[in-house]
């Protein structure tokens, strides 16, 4: 159905479609209901949608990246330059506490389309690189999960695709946080689609009132993007969502992480009543405690190599910041180090065409980061935080891994059999609103080859 | 299952002059959208961008737009300062050509700068948006379309509008056309073993009134089954037929009943057949007879294009596949799969590619080619039931990607939707949005399949040539200056809505050939043969294909005003317009002299009339709920004119100044007008709950009041009584100017005078007060007992005449204001009719209490000194009858 191949795009294909909303979804481990019957887990998904106060966020206010030989090789350094643009995005976001309530300042459409890139075929580096950046911060898709299913049965003696359902809404207003039919403001409804062969599966199918409506703008949503097209930004309700997340006043049950210790210097300041969290806990700093959102966070790139891992005489490196946490209705401030033994996240190229049947062909894949589940109540699915999950000493890298699809110029046959008569897949691209030619990937094949190849001149 | 595949452009953008430049002019064709940065778009020449799929084009970095020649792209144009950042607003549109946007799925042109000029022409799709935002915008002489281009149908071929998806052919509606019910069956059922299930009596296949039988389809909006029979009405009906006689066994009849006329003459119906080799894709899965011919009704609608001035038509078509294919089947709407279509059905506002070579039926018909001659009329038969729904306004619009679609209906929810936006008509497709600082729509053309929003600080110039749209909202305004509304909204607009049912059946029946046969017979005696004729009978097969269409539409669509909002200084509204969202008048004067009819369920008051002082009607004004005129401001208004009919359910008016010439009505509560002068003149004021006026003054002549109602139904014994009291409350002054007055005011609840004015009677006025069976009566009357003598009559509130009307076992109980003060009544004829004619049982007069009375139609004498003396005559008074 129309919603399966949507919601499977998010590791599939980026398909010409609209889309945008008022709301924000948050990303976290399923829930034991959510299923593939109904179109949770399903191809390209690496997590579920979260209810309101079960989201699941990082708790430290840096994250370090790095390109593996593979990216290089593949994308050369334009192609690092379009990531770290999407990069760019997010460390130029404010604090979150510094924006305005509204949200005003940011806009409800950041696509553009680059129409030599349209014509072209290729897809924008930097806007998927943004788009994966958001769903490991914590966000999930919101114009998916505007609506989704939370039951479905067979009445007595019915068959499929005669099912009852439950319909509920995943989507967050950023300003009121209420269950929302908007995503930056356009509204959305459903119908319930099912199909029986070769997959048992059902989905409340969202589409947008009015049919003029700008539909799935929201960042998070990779279906919004298009061939040509590229992000300017973040959404108003991206940013929404991001705060929500990652705002002070938001207090969660949390740990400080395996490999946060206390730090030998003493903060630059901390309340008196502080001070017995330093002598008093475990390790001499208490894991679990109340913490707020890290209000800010900061991306910085690191060189690493995979296969040097950490013997990169570069790590591990100490990072060290101040934490805040509450007790008891008390504010505190605790100074830690993070021990950083590889980057949290690691850009890669690889062949991702899966041989079928049936015949895959992702545009990208990454790992999903670890969701640290255990300091929620346990008839609740969160909150809980997100983590790189990697030990002191891994022999090979386990952080997040964001791996871009490589398999190069792909022509797919119509049947005929011919170059003649075969469809162009997707290529890689870096442009923008100006008329510069694109950049296309791999790193050396030019614009005037790929034209040649299209177009015939 | 809709595959959205990456679909990756082959097409490199044409070249154009100064691309990149501090100007981009194109003198030419561009037919691939080119990337423009430039900070000045000009275009003398064409573009034609076909390869636009989802997003309009635009330009980045550009500030000044330019059109002189024409713009045509799918999805259409984004006119603003697109810089690498945000979308800012752009200094200068200017459009002196063509720009079009076509659906696909849906078209839009968004223009947003500072200065927009328009005299050129923009049009957009039935699917479109339109939004025109910005400070100073002018549309003088210009059009502006959201809809088809006359002629051009919309929609493209309809037979493209399937899907061969993994879990088979689905089909999905072009815009505007839903699924209303479904039917593949065999003679009366769906279910072809079903018992119960009779063969079809085919002698009811005859003009003028053919009819199918009663069929059972799977009805959408109620979830189930149910039975269904076209026509539905017994209009006269037309017949087109064609035939293959090709085998004199075994013969083919196909024929199509249809409306002769329609109550608009300008609505016409038109049969067309097509071979089945015509390209009807999906349509015809197999080839079950290839003798037969693939039917096509169009139906056409004649109407003047708004913008052109020129005919314009409207379709609708209706195909049937049923007499090619074998079997009819489901195909599943491809974005609702809980409807479905027979697979021999289509229908579409566009026409089907095979229209264009259909030919008109080539078999003359007449009602014995399907009933006559036949072994027998009692047939078994495979029958299709479908009905579709073409542009109704209770519907669900969306869009699945990158295909637009509509659906319902909704009536599965007994209470009306979930969601009322689902069907608000600013969500509805083909609108256009004006938002302006200075707005100029002088001779404007306008015309929209869905929703006008207009909003306008200050309104200039003259106005538009016509504003054409089913869905209005106007929100104007004139800053220190008058504001007349006047033909700005239509009361109603052409257009073709409604449904279309159709039933197809296909059956064989036999007719019986008799044919001399000549044999050889051996001769017994030479044996030799001997040829000889002998009468023999052949049954010969006729295959009958039998379609009855059934349209129901309307071509008058009554314009749904959903907001109206203006602002000046004195406003005058002249159109005639049916409210549903909001309404607000602003200004110092408010003057109607049209029809303002508000549907929404809400209350009209000073919300509604900011800051009016002076508001006068023409015109007619219709409330559903309470209409409040200044009972809620700290202020009266200066003057409330109203020469006009208001109506409402109660009714409250406050103003120094009230005069009613026209109509006040409040239908199911009270009329409340408090003034410091009240003047009712030739008017009529009913109120269901009571009329009460009050203030310093008031002055009555030839006005009429109904207070109350009594509807008793001897049929049934239902008695249906409203008791409404008259109430009058003033300081000053209370007259009619004489006995010529002509007032007649009627109460079906009582009357009451609450205190005695200084000066004033009423000697002109009939006052009728009538009780219901056993109701009792209260009349309440602060008159001042000056005793039986003329002076009474004086500046006292006399009552020209009063009729008690009494009911079986009602009273008229008369009271004093206050119990400690003597009051009395003066009236100068006092009539008794029916059981108040028994004054001893139908009347009380408590003690401290009088009427007087100048003459009755009962003996005066006889009445005179009744109840202790308190009702007393008084001769020889003026004015008595």
């Amino acid at each position: 159905m129309i919603q399966f191949f949507k919601r499977s795009l998010a590791l599939f294909l980026v398909v010409a479609s609209t889309g945008t909303t008022f709301g924000f979804a948050l990303l976290g481990p399923y829930e034991d209901w959510q299923t593939d019957d109904m179109t949770y887990n399903v191809a390209g998904d690496i997590a579920g949608p979260q209810n309101l106060g079960e989201e699941y966020r990082w708790n430290v206010p840096n994250l370090y990246y790095a390109f593996d030989s593979s990216f290089m090789d593949y994308f050369g350094a334009r192609g690092v330059q379009a990531v770290e643009q999407a990069v760019g995005i997010l460390n130029a976001l404010p604090a979150f506490s510094s924006m305005s309530s509204s949200l005003s300042e940011y806009p409800l459409q950041v696509q553009r389309i680059n129409y030599r890139a349209e014509a072209l075929g290729l897809l924008d580096l930097k806007s998927i690189a943004l788009q994966l950046l958001l769903e490991e911060l914590g966000l999930a898709q919101a114009e998916r999960y505007v609506w989704a299913l939370r039951y479905r049965f067979l009445p007595d003696g019915a068959e499929c695709p005669f099912y009852r359902v439950g319909v509920i809404k995943r989507n967050f207003d950023p300003i009121t946080w209420e269950p929302s039919s908007y995503v930056n403001g356009t509204l959305y409804s459903y119908q319930i689609l099912t199909s029986c062969d070769p997959v048992d599966r059902s989905d409340a199918v969202e589409f947008n009132v009015d049919p003029s409506a700008p539909a799935f703008t929201s960042v998070t949503d990779v279906s919004g993007i298009k061939v040509g097209g590229f992000y300017t930004g973040l959404t108003r309700d991206d940013v929404g969502g991001l705060r929500y997340l990652y705002r002070k006043s938001n207090y969660n049950i949390e740990d400080l992480g395996p490999t946060v210790n206390l730090s030998s210097t003493l903060p630059p300041y901390f309340p008196i009543n502080s001070f017995p969290f330093l002598t008093n806990a475990v390790g001499g700093i208490p894991q679990t405690a109340f913490r707020p959102g890290v209000d800010k966070i900061s991306f910085s790139r690191v060189i690493f190599d995979p296969v040097l891992g950490t013997n990169n005489s570069r790590f591990p490196f100490t990072n060290t910041y101040n934490v805040n946490i509450q007790t008891n209705g008390v504010s505190a401030v605790q100074r830690v180090e993070r021990i950083i033994y590889q980057p949290d996240i690691l850009f890669s190229a690889a062949d991702l065409v899966v041989n079928g049947p049936p015949v895959a062909i992702n545009i990208a894949s990454r790992t999903v980061p670890a969701f640290d589940t255990s300091n929620h109540a346990p008839e609740l699915n969160g909150p809980g935080t997100l983590e790189a999950n990697f030990p002191a000493a891994a022999p090979a890298y386990s952080g997040i891994q964001i791996t871009f699809q490589k398999v190069g110029p792909l022509l797919l046959d119509t049947g005929v059999g011919s170059e003649a008569n075969a469809t162009p897949f997707f290529v890689w691209g870096s442009f923008d609103g100006s008329t510069k030619e694109p950049v296309v990937y791999p790193s050396g094949r030019s614009i005037r080859e790929i034209e040649s190849i299209v177009l015939g001149f | 299952m809709i595959n959205r595949l990456f679909c990756t452009a082959l097409l490199v953008v044409a070249g154009v002059k100064a691309q990149g430049a501090s100007v981009y002019e194109n003198f030419g064709l561009v037919t691939k959208s080119p990337q423009i940065d430039s900070p000045i778009f000009i275009n003398r020449g064409t573009f034609d961008l076909s390869d636009r799929s989802d997003i309009p084009f635009e330009t980045q970095n550009t500030k000044n737009f330019q059109n002189y020649g024409t713009l045509s792209a799918n999805v259409g144009f984004r006119f603003s300062y697109n810089t690498p950042q945000m979308r800012l607003r752009a200094e200068s549109f200017f459009n002196n050509g063509r720009i079009y946007a076509f659906d696909s799925p849906i078209s839009k042109i968004l223009i947003n700068a500072r200065n927009i000029t328009s005299p050129g022409y923009m049009s957009i799709g039935q699917n479109g948006l339109m939004r025109i935002n910005g400070a100073n915008v002018n549309l003088s002489r210009g059009g502006i379309r959201a809809g088809d281009e006359p002629g051009s149908g919309g929609g493209g071929d309809p037979l493209f509008n399937f899907l061969d998806t993994d879990d088979g052919v689905q089909y999905f509606n072009q815009a505007g056309v839903v699924d209303l019910y479904s039917g593949v069956g065999v003679n009366a059922m769906l279910d072809p073993a079903a018992q119960n299930n009779p063969p079809f009596n085919s002698e009811t296949l005859v003009l003028p009134r053919p009819s199918s039988n009663r069929h059972q389809v799977f009805n959408f909006g109620s979830r189930r089954t149910n039975f269904v029979q076209v026509p539905i009405y017994n209009s006269a009906f037309l017949a087109s037929a064609t035939g293959n006689f090709s085998d004199p066994t075994n013969l083919l009849i196909q024929a199509v009943f249809f409306p002769e006329a329609f109550a608009d003459s300008n609505l016409t119906a038109t049969v067309r057949w097509a071979p089945e080799s015509a390209g009807f894709g999906a349509m015809i899965p197999e080839v079950g007879d290839t003798r037969a011919k693939v039917a096509m009704l169009e139906l056409s609608l004649s109407d003047i294009d708004s913008i052109t001035g020129l005919p314009r038509t409207n379709h609708v078509y209706l195909v049937d596949t049923l007499g090619v294919i074998t079997n009819a089947f489901y195909y599943t709407n491809a974005f609702n799969t809980n409807l479905f279509r027979p697979s021999n059905f289509l229908v579409s506002k566009s026409a089907p590619s095979p229209w264009a070579d259909g030919v008109e039926g080539d078999l003359p018909f007449d009602n014995a080619l399907l009933t006559e001659g036949f072994d027998g009329l009692i047939v078994t038969n495979n029958y299709s039931g479908y009905s579709a729904g073409v542009d109704l306004s209770t519907i669900v619009s969306g869009q699945f990607g990158n295909i637009f679609f509509r659906s319902g209906p909704f009536s599965a929810y007994p209470d009306g939707l979930y969601n009322q936006a689902l069907t608000d008509p600013t969500n509805a497709p083909g609108k256009i949005f004006i938002n302006a600082e200075t707005l100029d729509m002088t001779l404007l053309r306008l015309r929209s399949d869905g929703a006008v929003t207009i909003t306008a600080k200050n309104l200039v110039g003259k106005n538009p040539r016509k504003l054409d749209s089913p869905y209005m909202s106007l929100d104007l305004g004139t800053p220190g200056r008058p504001l007349k509304v006047s033909d700005l909204v239509q009361e109603s607009v052409r257009r073709l809505s409604g449904t279309i049912s159709a039933w197809s059946t296909v059956y064989t029946n036999y007719q019986s050939l008799i044919t001399t046969n000549i044999t050889n017979i051996v001769d017994a005696t030479t044996g030799l043969p001997v040829p000889t004729n002998e009468l023999v009978t052949n049954s010969v097969i006729v295959r009958i294909h039998a379609l009855i269409v059934d349209p129901n539409f309307q071509t008058i669509v009554p314009v749904d005003t959903f907001a109206l909002n203006i602002k000046g200084t004195d406003m005058i509204f002249e159109d005639m317009i049916n409210l549903t969202k909001s309404f607000k008048v602003d200004g110092r004067s408010f003057h109607n002299k049209g029809s303002i009819n508000i549907l929404v369920s809400t209350n009209l008051n000073s919300s509604n009339l900011k800051n009016i002082t002076i508001l006068t009607n023409e015109g007619f004004i219709s409330v559903p709920n309470l209409a409040n005129f200044g009972f809620d401001r700290t202020q009266p208004y200066g003057r409330f004119q109203n020469s006009g009919y208001i109506i409402a359910a109660s009714l409250m008016i406050s103003a120094k100044n009230v005069v009613n010439s026209g109509f006040l009505v409040a239908d199911d509560g009270p009329v409340r007008i408090k003034g410091s002068f009240v003047k009712l003149d030739d008017g009529t004021i009913d109120g269901l709950r009571g009329v009460n006026l009050s203030g310093g003054e008031l002055k009555a002549r030839n006005s009429m009041m109904n207070v109350g109602s009594l509807d008793i139904d001897l049929g049934t014994g239902q008695i249906t009584h409203n008791p409404g009291v008259i109430l009058l409350n003033f300081t000053t002054r209370i007259s009619d100017g004489g006995p010529d007055a002509g007032n007649s005011w009627t109460n079906y609840g009582g009357l009451e005078l609450s205190v005695k004015p200084t000066f004033g009677d009423l000697t002109g006025t009939h006052i009728t007060s009538v009780s219901a069976p056993f109701a009792e009566s209260f009349h309440r009357w602060a008159g001042k007992d000056r005793g039986a003598k003329a002076d009474g009559f004086v500046n006292n509130v006399a009552v020209g005449r009063l009729t008690l009307d009494g009911g079986f076992g009602s009273v008229f109980h008369f009271i004093g204001k206050q119990t400690n003060v003597k009051s009395a009544i003066y009236v100068a004829y006092l009539e008794f009719l029916n059981n108040a004619a028994d004054v001893d049982n139908g009347l009380i007069i408590d003690p401290n209490f009088k009427i007087y009375f100048g003459d009755s139609n009962l003996p005066p004498e006889e009445l005179n000194g009744k109840f202790g003396g308190r009702l007393r005559y008084v001769p020889g008074i003026s004015g008595a009858e």
